[in-house]
């Protein structure tokens, strides 16, 4: 992963590039000047589309790479101490939890607030927002990985000495490869899904917007232009595929190398060189396009990688194990004052915070909307649990079909990104418009619909994913020995796809929420559609009223349905799952 | 058994190539040969000969790239179900006990739960894995594994049991102890089992119990060699004769 082979005149290109990118987007920001206030009536057009796709594809890689880094530096830490591990995992939880719009006051506070409103405050807070779909399940990635590194390999590391950074080249960022890229693929379709949310940052009467895709497709639909709508997902769809292709499948397959794989000859099987759950039915042809795009991204990436080795591991690496894992004595007395007392002011200054916030919110009067949270809570569960059953329905036969069919799952699962990354609230008005207002059915149905768009992707990337691991001989044996079509799907296919099942309901779950809180309230054709659920209260909380109290009673009352639902139910069913249906028997 | 017999299982021709991403490997190349019922076939042959794979073309797992694979004269075009195999990764599913995973291959052939019962606990017994009828494969050790492998094959009763170094990961005892079972209920013509071809890196192993050994050979893939072993039975391994037949297939596959 270190020192890509690029020749001197392509590195300067892409340096070229690059400043040249960040010459005109520069330029754009000052541009757009300050001017951004409430929601203009101006019209989009077609015109604007490249634009506005470019921008936001600009957003999303640097919210993936800040997203790379906080996985690096939270999954590392939290896999490595003890404390670090008890704090920072209920902490991704509750972040994963959360559905975007409850970061908008955080957003706006940080960004937006500091800058005065300025663009690039603006922009900061939408990107801000882009990372808030995409780095917590990176950072489980990590963290995952390097918890699942077997103690042999760890000790034969140890063995021969490799500490420092070296340890971090040789043995960690190797192993948090493939799940990190499988985990990447997630990400960025999540952030494509968010992306409306993300660019229209409003609180009460606030209002920013910024050009972007997501903004293009709801401008669109503000418009009623289904053809603006249809062009607009095209080229979104068309940048996910050709990312699909150029990025993806061959990370994907570089990814491969760095799984560790059991012994057999077996192992290569015509099925196992898909083995990661990953999109990849022509993954053994790479094509000289794609590694050229390969080149020039390593290319692009080696600074980043530089700044990484300079700065960051060493901050990730060297500091915690200065701090407290390598214990007192290896660091000075001062660095450790230093170090202990900034931490215990921080410590003082969020338990002040915390009183403070505590003491604002239990003071009465309270507010009216306080008895209509756990109705809604409930409503919008039923609605949750109605969608996740439904993609079940449909995903978990398909899996039964495809299982053994490596061409059909690939497709399926190009065609699982692309489904997974269409914003779901651009799809609204085509959803409503077509299908509500011709069939009938009403909001109520439409707002399960929009769940099920949010929802079903996960199941079905998961449990794909899941039958694609099913190695070869196991296969083969149950074929050896004539089990019927219904015996193999109930001995092998179902119980071999039972833990990425229980993962992808999980991850569904989370993801059913956020999609939720966009679900039950839209605006379409400045006619307000809403559903009575927790998603709406919020929604209304923020847009309308924006107040702070109300808002932080519904986030508060979801986030912690949510984790306790997590942890009560999800958690041991996964665990029980994992261990007995696991191969390496 | 006479040699005018239709074969019990013939080979025709029978190429089998796999495409990889740098090119198209030929593992077998146009082999020819014929087994009669009753035979002990040995395969042996360096790793990556091809040894595994004739074995899927006999089972059916794998239909061949060019040429016909025959069992009592038909064309095979399906999973041959008078042939069990026995892997050589063992091939257990992890979520079922020893019981069901030799159960599971009965599923189909025999309705009667109790029948079926009956026939599992008799192999259990057979391959010495009594008391670990309600264990997890993770909780086995590499020799008990092989050994649910080999309940599971022998439990079809099978007509021809192919196995895929059914003995390397056992130790000395349990492997004599196997291997003295395998040949009894080979040599016994009341049950439907009368012929093995069993694959193995051992050539000792290979002389002491079959009678016929084949040699496979890497690149091109072709049987190299196929030898009759008429040394007497049970067989000594000190027996001058024994000691000269293993150096000369030594020599062969050198
Ligand atoms: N399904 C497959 N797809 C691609 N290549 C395969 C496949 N099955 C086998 N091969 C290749 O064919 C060759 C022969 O494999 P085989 O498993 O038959 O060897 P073997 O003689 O059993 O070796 P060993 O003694 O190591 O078990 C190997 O190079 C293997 O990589
Ligand atoms: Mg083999």
């Amino acid at each position: 992963m270190q020192s890509p082979q690029v020749s001197k005149i392509q590195t300067s290109l892409i340096y070229i590039l690059l400043l040249g990118a960040v010459f005109g987007i520069i330029q754009i920001l000052y541009h757009g000047g300050v001017h951004l206030t409430e929601l203009t009536a101006e019209n989009v057009t077609i015109k604007e589309l490249p634009s506005e796709l470019a921008l936001s594809f600009f957003r999303m890689v640097i919210s993936y790479l800040a997203s790379l880094i906080f996985a690096y530096f939270f999954g590392l830490t939290a896999a490595r101490s003890k404390w670090g591990e008890r704090i920072i995992l209920p902490m991704l939880d509750i972040f994963q939890s959360m559905p975007v719009v409850t970061f908008f006051p955080a957003a706006i506070a940080m960004f937006i607030g500091i800058t005065q409103g300025h663009r690039l405050g603006v922009e900061m807070a939408a990107t801000f927002l882009i990372f808030t779909s995409q780095a917590w399940n990176m950072a489980f990635a990590v963290y995952e990985s390097v918890k699942a590194i077997p103690s042999e390999q760890q000790e034969v590391i140890d063995s021969f000495g490799v500490t420092g950074s070296l340890r971090f080249w040789r043995l960690f960022a190797p192993a948090s490869v493939p799940r990190l890229v499988y985990n990447s693929i997630l990400s960025w379709s999540n952030g494509w899904f968010f992306l409306v949310a993300c660019e229209i940052i409003a609180v009460g009467r606030v209002k920013y917007q910024l050009p972007g895709i997501g903004n293009f497709l709801s401008r669109a639909a503000e418009q009623d232009d289904i053809r603006l709508i249809l062009w607009g997902l095209a080229a979104l769809i068309s940048l996910v595929l050709l990312m699909d292709y150029m990025i993806w499948r061959p990370a994907s397959q570089w990814a491969l190398r760095f799984k560790h794989d059991s012994n057999s000859s077996e192992q290569l099987h015509e099925n196992t060189h898909l083995n990661l759950p990953i999109p990849g039915f022509f993954l053994a042809s790479i094509t000289p396009i794609q590694l050229y795009a390969n080149k020039l991204i390593r290319a692009f990436f080696s600074p980043v990688v530089w700044i990484f080795e300079e700065i960051i591991l060493p901050l990730i690496w060297d500091l915690p194990h200065y701090l407290w894992i390598n214990g007192p004595k290896a660091v000075t007395r001062s660095t450790k004052i230093i170090s202990y007392g900034a931490l215990t002011f921080l410590f003082v200054h969020f338990v002040i915070l915390l009183v403070q916030l505590s003491i604002q919110l239990l003071t009465p009067p309270y507010p009216s909307i306080l008895k209509d949270i756990p109705g809604a809570i409930l409503v919008s569960t039923l609605r949750v649990v109605i969608a996740l059953v439904i993609s079940l329905l449909w995903i978990v036969p398909v899996t039964l079909m495809v299982w053994d069919k490596p061409k059909i799952r690939g497709y399926l699962l190009t065609i699982a990104q692309i489904g997974a990354s269409l914003p779901a609230t651009a799809l609204f008005p085509l959803i409503i418009l077509i299908g509500v207002r011709k069939f009938g059915g009403g909001m109520e149905v439409s707002s399960i619909i929009l769940l099920i768009t949010g929802m079903q992707w996960y199941i079905l990337f998961n449990s794909l994913g899941g039958s694609m691991a099913i190695p070869a001989d196991i296969a083969d044996a149950t074929r050896s020995m004539g089990l019927t079509k219904l015996q193999t799907w109930k001995r092998l296919v179902l119980p071999a796809s039972r833990p990425a099942l229980i993962t992808g309901a999980i991850t569904a779950w989370g993801g059913g929420w956020n999609a939720l809180v966009v679900s039950e309230y839209i605006n379409f054709k400045s006619e307000l559609l809403e559903v009575y659920g927790i998603g709406a209260l919020i929604n209304n909380a923020v847009y309308k009223s924006g107040d702070t109290r109300t808002i932080t009673y519904c986030i508060f009352s979801l986030i912690l349905w949510i984790v306790l639902i997590n942890t009560l139910l999800w958690k041991p069913l996964y665990h029980g799952s994992l261990e007995r249906y696991k191969f390496d028997g | 058994m006479s040699i005018t017999t239709t074969p019990l299982f013939e080979f025709q021709h029978v190429t089998q190539r796999f495409k990889l991403p740098q090119g198209d490997l030929t593992v077998l190349d146009d082999v020819t040969f014929s087994a009669q019922e009753g035979e002990f076939i040995a395969i042996v042959g360096p790793s990556g000969a091809g040894k595994s794979t004739l074995l899927r073309l006999i089972n059916g797992l794998l239909p061949p790239s060019s040429g016909t694979v025959l069992y009592k004269g038909k064309p095979q075009h399906a999973i041959n179900l008078e042939t069990a195999m026995v892997f050589q990764n063992f091939a257990l599913l992890p979520w079922l006990t020893v019981f069901q995973n030799i159960e599971l291959g009965l599923e189909t052939r025999m309705s009667d739960p109790n029948a079926r019962r009956k026939r599992v606990e008799y192999y259990i017994g057979k391959v010495g894995l009594d008391g670990h009828e309600e264990a997890y494969p993770r909780e086995l050790s590499g020799g008990m594994k092989q050994r649910v492998g080999l309940a599971r094959a022998l439990a079809v009763e099978p007509e021809v049991i192919l196995m895929d170094e059914p003995f390397s990961s056992l130790d000395v005892l349990t492997s004599i102890n196997l291997r003295d079972e395998l040949l009894d209920i080979w040599s016994d013509r009341d049950n439907l089992l009368n012929t093995v071809v069993m694959v193995t890196h051992m050539i000792e192993e290979a002389l002491e119990l079959a009678d016929r050994i084949l040699i496979l050979s890497r690149k091109p893939g072709i049987i190299a060699a196929d030898l009759k072993v008429d040394l007497p039975r049970p067989r000594d391994k000190r027996d001058p004769a024994f000691i000269e037949m293993v150096d000369k297939v030594f020599s062969l596959i050198a």
